[in-house]
């Protein structure tokens, strides 16, 4: 699945471990939701939306380019 | 995921998740065993303890190959020097598990009498000790691998 998880953190100037520690999963699996690799619960999807301070359709909401 | 499993599992949900699957694809894995070896012993006479490890083992061996093999044991192994450190601590580990091993051993069994029996239980820790550093060393390597590709 797309998602801006990436950018969120860069702009928030955050590291791909802070943001593992603090929604308290690995690194690998924040580097796997980045990639599209693995589609997070929608409990993790509300923690780092929280983390990212941004919402759910900022994060994870696809929207097709015309 | 409510389940008595969560108790035993790592709390990350990626790897939940996957074991999961593993431990799913084992116990689907060991039906069959136990089905095929139903309908032999109608057939044969089967030994029983045998038949019931060869299960257990079934599901052991794949559930754990597919640990090793999916690369998710060293989760923060990202750059070269996360993997040359986690190596060396492979192998402190490895050694540490050997002396641990032949201490145990020796306590439980005595100290070999003669050179057979060192030749004997030498080979026994060498294969023991290659096989703990294999399974170690694969997921190492299948992990940095995977948390690689992430990064791509």
């Amino acid at each position: 699945m797309k998602n801006n998880v990436k950018l969120a953190r860069l702009s928030a100037n955050i590291t791909q471990t802070d943001l593992a520690r603090k929604t308290g999963i690995t690194r690998q699996t924040i580097s796997l939701i980045e990639k599209g690799s693995y589609n997070p619960s929608l409990q993790l999807c509300i923690a780092l939306a929280k983390e990212l301070g941004k919402t759910l359709d900022e994060l994870f909401w696809e929207v097709d380019d015309q | 995921m409510n389940s008595w499993l969560t108790v035993l599992l790592p709390k990350d949900e990626y790897k939940q998740q996957r074991l999961y699957q593993f431990l799913a694809e084992s116990a689907v894995l060991a039906v069959f065993y136990f089905a095929v070896m139903i309908a032999a012993s109608l057939i044969w006479t089967l030994d029983t303890s045998l038949t019931l490890l060869g299960g257990l083992g079934i599901v052991l061996f794949y559930a754990l190959a597919r640990y090793v093999l999916s690369g998710m044991e060293y989760t923060e192994v990202f750059t070269k020097s996360d993997y040359k450190k986690q190596l060396k601590k492979i192998i402190v580990q490895t050694v540490g598990f050997g002396v641990l091993y032949f201490v145990v051993y020796s306590l439980l069994s005595g100290l070999p009498a003669n050179g057979t029996e060192w030749l004997e239980i030498g080979g026994f820790f060498s294969i023991l000790l290659l096989m703990y550093f294999g399974i170690h060393f694969m997921s190492l390597r299948r992990s940095y691998s995977k948390n690689r590709q992430a990064l791509d």
